[in-house]
């Protein structure tokens, strides 16, 4: 996990704030953050956090561009 | 915040509190996490293990969340105010209960009305069988009183401030 994550993950786990607030201001990688996501147990503060934080920083599996075929 | 993730018909509703007289509430995060966090205040009669809580045994809570309000601003000498929109400003809850001085958990109360400045988790708790969605807030108690008249039964009664934004959903 990115210094960064870790960082943000810090923050919104320990805050008394509101958390989607916070989150808006936080500079993470989308793509990091749902790999997290996926491998972290959401009963915790740090899936709750996580949550929050994929909210606003969406990620989409980019695929491959199939251009159309000649006829 | 996650939503509740089930709907219990026919539930029974039960309210908890952090013990300990100066408490460290939840942070925002932790309210919404049920496994060592929100269920070490809820007691074992509602499907939690109780290790940093006790039952706060009330007999009327009013409905209560957020909702929209306005925040009035005054400046010293003028005749009017700003009166500025909100979203979602939390609602306070008067709690009427049974006034039993050997109550420790209205004794915590009664000493949080006293300070002002206690920040204390609290936790409404829905249960169905081995299901329960707990609804958990940071709050300070304020407005204890106790009415003693003797033709009843003495009650006492308290208001709960819950803090801005911070409160969460978490279910087994």
């Amino acid at each position: 996990m990115s210094e960064q994550l870790t960082a943000a993950l810090e923050v919104l786990t320990s805050t008394y704030q509101d958390l989607d607030t916070i989150a808006r201001g936080l500079v993470v990688d989308a793509a990091e953050v749902a790999q997290a996501l996926s491998s972290t147990e959401s009963d915790s503060a740090e899936g709750v956090a996580l949550r929050v934080l994929a909210k606003h920083n969406p990620y989409t599996t980019p695929t491959r561009y199939t251009p159309p075929s000649e006829e | 915040m996650a939503a509740p993730a089930v709907v219990l018909p026919g539930f029974s509703a039960s309210m908890w509190m952090q013990t300990g007289a100066s408490p460290t509430a939840f942070s925002t995060a932790n309210l919404a996490v049920w496994t060592g966090q929100v269920a070490t205040i809820v007691g074992t009669s509602a499907n939690g293990t109780g290790a940093a809580g006790t039952a706060l045994n009330v007999e009327a809570v009013p409905a209560f969340g957020q909702d929209d309000a306005v925040a009035s601003f005054m400046v010293a000498g003028s005749r009017q105010s700003d009166k500025i929109p909100t979203q979602s400003a939390p609602t306070s809850m008067t709690i009427t209960a049974a006034w039993n001085p050997s109550d420790a958990g209205l004794l915590l109360i009664r000493g949080d009305a006293y300070s002002g400045v206690i920040d204390r988790t609290f936790v409404v708790a829905a249960v169905a069988g081995a299901t329960t969605i707990a609804y958990a807030f940071n709050g300070r108690v304020s407005q204890f009183q106790i009415d003693a008249a003797p033709g009843a039964e003495a009650k006492c009664t308290f208001t709960i401030h819950p803090r801005g934004n911070q409160y969460g959903w978490s279910n087994t």
